[in-house]
């Protein structure tokens, strides 16, 4: 090959450094961001800590009120926002990707519904089982995702099909859990705080059942990166390139539902994440999955741990779930985006 | 005959139609074949089943030997590919980006594409003068640009049969021949055998080195263009009246009609008045 390359103009080549001076930088403002969340996040609440007792609180254990605040509630419940929004933005990432649908997020795929489903289902017919609620809605959002996928498959599981059979399972979905709701009327105020989605008590334990999730979902993603790229450019160019498609589809598909369900599971039924992150993401460092997914799933994590640390320090004392708050301040932000078309 | 490419008996229904009725066909290793036929004949299909992309009901199709259906999916991707009539328009990737993703059947799965195989994209880039739009997104492309830019993801494939479906049906008049140039110097420099279904017969007739017509999902003649074109050909084919002319031994057709039989023009529906 190497004779036919004589004649390449130089400046063609001088592109590589130049991108790869661009993705550095996009990953670095993003850790940026996710450090000042994390900072933001341990350091409000209904007393603030100044940045130097966090230090101290998160280097030396003793029995001080800060080390209590900050280890034993803040930083559990940060890191908990963390995995979640990270779960949540990777996994909008991927199903936009694989329905070649900037609008796709984990809802999609019946994965809230199904989850929501399961979780509702837990809290107003057995609420002394709740403990079983996180690995309910774990199952309820895998077994949704499986069903939506086996009723669009006809010889291959076309992302049209997909997205039809998304739509019928969610309103089959979300017809049984509102008629569960409105049957058991008196027991909807304890579901309601999940169903908003909200981080409101979540601490180590919480944090120890998402951790293998996300692990297992982040190195599946750094497996699958080819295979999204590919299916980007539409099922025909991905198979004439060697793309498995079909299988790395369905792979694809099982491994959001994975990350979605873990992370409702945990955090209840926090919108807007994963269609929102990976959207404004790709706005800005573009559609190659090998930047899209790391930058996605660390500004969806810092996105939720900011918000959520705003909704539980803006209206002391009263806790506003997250996903309330998120949606009411991304919505906006989100139509501001659309508008003015960021692009180059 | 070195023969690289073979299909037997191929057949696909859609439905209850029989789209593609029992082709075989054989490229010979180097060669240009152009295929044509009216719309709706079955060549396009024809073209997805050789490349894989439709599972045929009945037939097989063989490369070098193999059973294409047994192949692993990347070395049949190293070895041939094919450029669709229409990819996604508003793909939000920039030139560059695409045309990288065709080194994708040369890399393990671990491997980046850098070193040889950017310059390999570099090559693709610049043979198909889309290097001053590496930079572009695709979906701010124009339509002909947009469709040089997957040929030269097609061409970073480096495979050594390529299938093109229509190639110039988006391009003005300079750049289709710009195009037939460009996979004429692919097709005697480096040996790329073509399987090109097009649309102009003229053009194909000037490059081709073997015509194949196809209607109803069967083959309708095949052999050299000067073979093949001939007056009865368009009638019974296209079913148009046609002169044939020699352009130094290219044959080059007019069109000046519709055949007869096509002409009837049925009933007109009553009660309009036009």
């Amino acid at each position: 090959m190497s004779a036919v390359v004589s004649n390449t103009p130089a400046s063609a080549r001088r592109a590589q450094p130049a991108q790869a001076l661009k993705h550095g930088s996009i990953v670095g403002i993003s850790l940026i961001l996710l450090t000042l969340a994390i900072l933001y996040g341990l350091m409000s609440g209904a007393i603030s800590t100044p940045a130097r007792d966090v230090w101290t609180a998160l280097t030396q254990s003793g029995e001080s009120e800060a080390r209590q605040i900050v280890w034993n509630l803040r930083l559990p419940r940060v890191l908990t926002g963390l995995l979640a929004g990270m779960c949540l933005a990777l996994s909008g990432a991927f199903l936009q990707g694989v329905f070649r649908n900037p609008l796709a997020d984990p809802g999609i795929i019946g994965v809230s519904s199904g989850g929501g489903l399961a979780a509702v289902f837990i809290m107003i017919l057995f609420p002394e089982q709740i403990g079983y609620l996180p690995i309910s809605a774990f199952l309820g959002a895998l077994a949704a995702a499986a069903l939506v996928y086996a009723l669009a498959w006809k010889g291959g599981a076309s992302p049209i099909r997909l997205i039809l059979a998304g739509v019928a399972v969610n309103a089959l979905l979300g017809a049984a859990m509102s008629s569960l709701m409105i049957l058991n009327s008196e027991k909807v105020q304890a579901v309601l705080p999940w169903m908003s989605g909200s981080l409101n008590g979540r601490s180590w334990p919480h944090f120890d059942a998402l951790l293998p999730y996300a692990v297992i979902g982040v190195v599946a993603s750094i497996f699958l990166v080819k295979q999204a790229n590919l299916l980007v450019l539409g099922d025909d160019a991905a198979k004439v390139l060697g793309g498995k498609v079909e299988l790395s589809r369905l792979v694809i598909i099982m491994l959001a539902a994975l990350l979605a369900g873990a992370a409702i599971s945990i955090v209840g039924m926090v919108g807007f994440v994963g269609l929102v992150v990976p959207h404004v993401v790709r706005m800005v460092a573009g559609n190659d999955y090998r930047i899209l997914l790391p930058v996605s799933g660390i500004g969806g994590g810092a996105l939720v741990i900011a918000a959520d640390t705003a909704a539980r320090s803006w209206f002391d004392p009263i806790e506003f779930p997250v996903g309330i708050l998120l949606a009411l301040i991304g919505a906006p932000f989100f139509l501001y985006l659309l508008r003015k078309g960021v692009q180059k | 005959m070195n023969e690289t490419l073979i299909a037997e008996e191929l057949a696909c229904r859609f439905g209850n139609v029989d789209v593609v009725d029992g082709i075989s066909l054989k490229a010979v290793k180097g060669e240009w074949l152009g295929i044509v036929g009216p719309n709706g004949s079955g060549k396009s299909t024809m073209l997805r089943m050789l490349a894989r992309l439709i599972v045929p009901d009945r037939g097989s199709v063989r490369l070098d030997g193999d059973d294409v259906r047994r192949m692993n999916t990347k070395s049949l991707a190293r070895r041939m590919t094919m450029l669709a009539q229409a990819n996604d328009p508003g793909l939000d990737i920039t030139v560059r980006e695409l045309v990288r993703r065709g080194r994708h059947p040369h890399l393990k799965w671990y491997e980046e594409c850098r070193g040889t195989h950017e310059e390999v994209v570099d090559w693709a880039l610049a043979a198909t003068k889309t290097d001053l739009l590496q930079h572009r997104k695709l979906g701010q492309l124009s339509g002909g640009e947009r469709q040089r830019a997957w040929l030269a993801m097609s061409m970073a494939q480096t495979p050594e049969l390529l299938l093109l479906d229509e190639p110039t049906t988006y391009l003005d008049i300079a750049h289709q021949l710009e195009l037939m140039e460009l996979i004429r110097n692919l097709n005697k420099e480096r040996g790329v055998t073509v399987l090109m279904v097009i649309h102009d017969l003229n053009q194909a007739a000037r490059y081709c080195d073997r015509i194949m017509a196809v209607k109803d999902g069967r083959i309708a003649a095949q052999g050299t263009p000067a073979e093949v074109f001939r007056p009865a050909f368009f009638r019974d084919v296209f079913g148009v009246e046609a002169k044939v002319y020699d352009d130094g031994g290219v044959p080059v057709f007019m069109p000046s009609g519709i055949a007869a039989l096509r002409t009837s023009e049925g009933e007109r529906p009553s009660g309009i008045a036009w």
